[in-house]
């Protein structure tokens, strides 16, 4: 079963090399490249392919606007980051955008083909650079997170400080830092918006129950 | 303790200042006082004198009452005794009336003769006393028996008759001393309220204004001229540090957000140009390793992998260029060249450079003109689609000019000149004249829409 993909990026030598990388995989069929974002939301819209790697900036339309554009629309194309920036924020807006997956263009080229397997399947990926130093156990978190935590996670997800999370839970400010610390610390992250990114990666939570 | 020790300093100065008047108007008050019992103790001791003496020469001449009318009775109010008086060529007031012992009048002044029968008793024997008569005429009277007892003198000054300068300098001085007390008195209270009081006043608030940020009040207390114009000399002032400071403020404004543009330019640079040709190097080196590579493939990824590691040090070379040309210190001309020739082979523009010889410019006028050019011509082919583009140097009597000249499509100017356009965000111009500005020089800008556009730079 081959994956219809297109590919924007404004940048001809890059581009040039993804093109590449793909080329080598067999099952991947690129039929569509564009260099701007308007071009490329009139080839989603036309060719309406199973995964759209997209480039954050882009002349013209942005990546994160394009993934924006598709959610609106429902068309049944899956939005896959593909950028230099690797700051976590990025991460975040594209997701919330309704992306599904964060590469960044320095990555090999079987990590590309692996994002784009996975977020083919309907599943989540993020590129270990941004989310996290933790490369062993990808897909389990190292340690259970209770379900108290977790509630604690979503809400901090949603951008509640830890008063207001602490008033909705009924629960003490200080057991809400309790927690947020826990949950640092079986995922292994460094922030809050790490925590999350890494919750996602490792299936803690939902990507629908997060943004 | 500072405050304390000012406000005691007002308080002294204060008193020192009222002190003087105050003690004018209470020894004026004094003298009054006691020029009158003085004034009273003469006419009395007058008037007995004068009774006395009469008692005593009707014994010792004549027993005849009639002999006496060489003593002159004065009853009448004359003004011009007093300076008789004064000057010593007039007579003495004074009235006599000479009474038997059963107080039959015999001779004398008939007024006072009235006064003494309906006074009675209250008149005293040898001793001078005063009196009201029926009128409310004042009198010093006195009463003295003739030696052999058959007679009474009676002697009176009536203070209408006082000779009339004595008293009234007597009076007068203490008067005027009293005035003039009474008058510094005011003056003094006048200097406390128009001087004083406002100048502390507007010391208490110039003391704790907040220079470049506060403006003293331009009404205050009422004050006399010279301190309403210190008042108003402290609000120019005020509004001038006000100002200065928000020249200040707009000025560190404009150099922070000026960096962040450059910072975003030069980032967005890197990211656009080298950060992508690095990463595009990173997948042809991992293309020419990968597995299933025959060696001609792996060769023509290598060459590739050259070809955009080339593109990439050509880009960081432009960036460094775009940053600090190093060939700027090579002349004017040189760097001009330079720049003319980059910037019409990078859009494609015809530029024409014609830099007068043998200039010698110091280098930060050189610098100038370099960015100044570099803008205009930038400008030039951006916003005014120009194809042509003429870049003169010449010098005469006023200085030395640049010209850029296009054939583009113009513009209007806005009506704040350039820093109306710096207003709607547009710096490249105000930039232009800021650069000119700090090296002495001025910018000239010559553009009507459809007729291309003439930047000159004068720098003396």
């Amino acid at each position: 079963m081959s994956i219809n993909l297109i590919l924007a990026d404004d940048h001809p030598l890059t581009r040039a090399g993804l093109m590449a990388y793909l080329a080598k995989e067999e099952d991947f069929n690129v039929i569509g490249e564009y260099a701007d974002g308007e071009s490329a939301w009139n080839g989603i819209k036309e060719l309406i392919p199973q995964v759209a790697l997209l480039d954050i900036r882009m002349p013209g339309l942005d990546g994160v606007t394009i993934t924006r554009k598709i959610k609106d629309l429902g068309l049944p194309v899956v939005p896959l980051m593909l950028t230099s920036y690797d700051a976590q924020q990025y991460v975040l807006s594209s997701l919330r955008a309704g992306a599904r997956g964060y590469v960044l263009k320095s990555s090999t080229a079987e990590t590309l083909s692996r994002a784009i397997r996975i977020v083919a399947r309907g599943g989540l990926y993020l590129d270990s650079e941004v989310a996290s130093t933790v490369e062993a156990g990808e897909g389990m978190p190292p340690e259970q997170i209770s379900a108290r935590e977790r509630e604690v996670l979503l809400l901090a997800a949603k951008g509640l400080s830890g008063k207001e999370i602490a008033s909705n839970l009924f629960i003490s400010e200080r057991t809400v830092q309790t927690h947020l610390a826990s949950i640092y610390d079986k995922l292994g992250a460094r922030n809050k918006t790490e925590s999350m990114l890494l919750a996602l990666k490792f299936g803690v939570v939902m990507l629908e129950e997060l943004l | 303790m500072i405050k304390m020790r000012r406000k005691r300093h007002a308080f002294f100065l204060a008193l020192s200042i009222y002190l003087p008047p105050f003690c004018i108007m209470s020894l004026a008050a004094m003298d009054l006082i006691y020029s009158q019992v003085g004034v009273k103790s003469v006419v009395r001791s007058y008037v007995e004198n004068l009774t006395e003496y009469v008692a005593h020469t009707i014994d010792m001449g004549s027993s005849e009452p009639g002999m006496l009318m060489h003593i002159p009775p004065y009853a009448n109010h004359d003004w011009r005794l007093g300076i008789y008086n004064y000057l010593g060529i007039g007579r003495m007031p004074g009235l006599l009336a000479i009474v038997d012992e059963n107080n039959i009048p015999i001779f004398g002044s008939s007024k006072l003769m009235a006064l003494y029968i309906s006074s009675g008793e209250k008149f005293p024997m040898g001793s001078a006393k005063e009196l009201y008569d029926e009128n409310g005429e004042f009198f010093t009277v006195a009463v003295y028996p003739s030696y052999l007892g058959d007679y009474l003198v009676i002697g009176a000054v009536s203070w209408r008759d006082i000779p009339g300068f004595t008293k009234r300098a007597v009076y007068l001085w203490p008067i005027l001393m009293g005035s003039a007390g009474l008058w510094s008195a005011m003056s003094v209270w006048n200097l406390w309220q128009r001087v004083i009081i406002p100048l502390r006043n507007l010391e208490a608030e110039v003391s704790v204004l907040k220079w470049g940020e506060e403006i003293p009040a331009e009404e205050g207390p009422i004050a006399i001229y010279e301190l309403r114009r210190l008042r108003l000399t402290f609000v120019k002032v005020a509004r001038d540090a006000l100002k200065r400071v928000s020249i200040i403020r707009s000025c560190m404004r404009d150099m922070v957000s000026v960096q962040e543009t450059e910072r975003t330019k030069i980032s967005r640079e890197i990211h656009d140009g080298p950060l992508q040709d690095v990463t595009a190097l990173i997948q042809r080196i991992r293309l020419a390793r990968s597995e299933g590579c025959s060696p001609d493939e792996m060769n023509s990824e290598l060459d590739l992998a050259e070809k955009i590691a080339h593109v990439s040090v050509k880009e960081l070379r432009g960036l460094c260029d775009f940053l600090n040309p190093p060939w700027l210190e090579l002349g004017l001309e040189q760097a001009l060249t330079e720049l003319t020739e980059r910037l019409s082979a990078q859009y494609g523009v015809r530029v024409f450079l014609d830099v007068e010889e043998g200039l010698d410019l110091p280098e930060a006028v050189t610098l100038a003109f370099f960015r100044v050019a570099q803008e205009a011509v930038t400008n030039s082919v951006r916003h005014g689609e120009a194809k042509h583009i003429w870049v003169d140097v010449k010098s005469d009597e006023n200085g030395i000019e640049l010209c850029v000249q296009d054939d583009g499509h113009g513009f209007n100017m806005a009506d704040g000149g350039t820093a109306g356009l710096r207003a709607e965000g547009h710096r490249g111009l105000s930039n232009m004249e800021e650069r000119l500005t700090l090296v002495g020089g001025r910018l000239k800008v010559i553009s009507y829409p459809g007729e291309g556009t003439c930047i000159r730079g004068l720098v003396p």
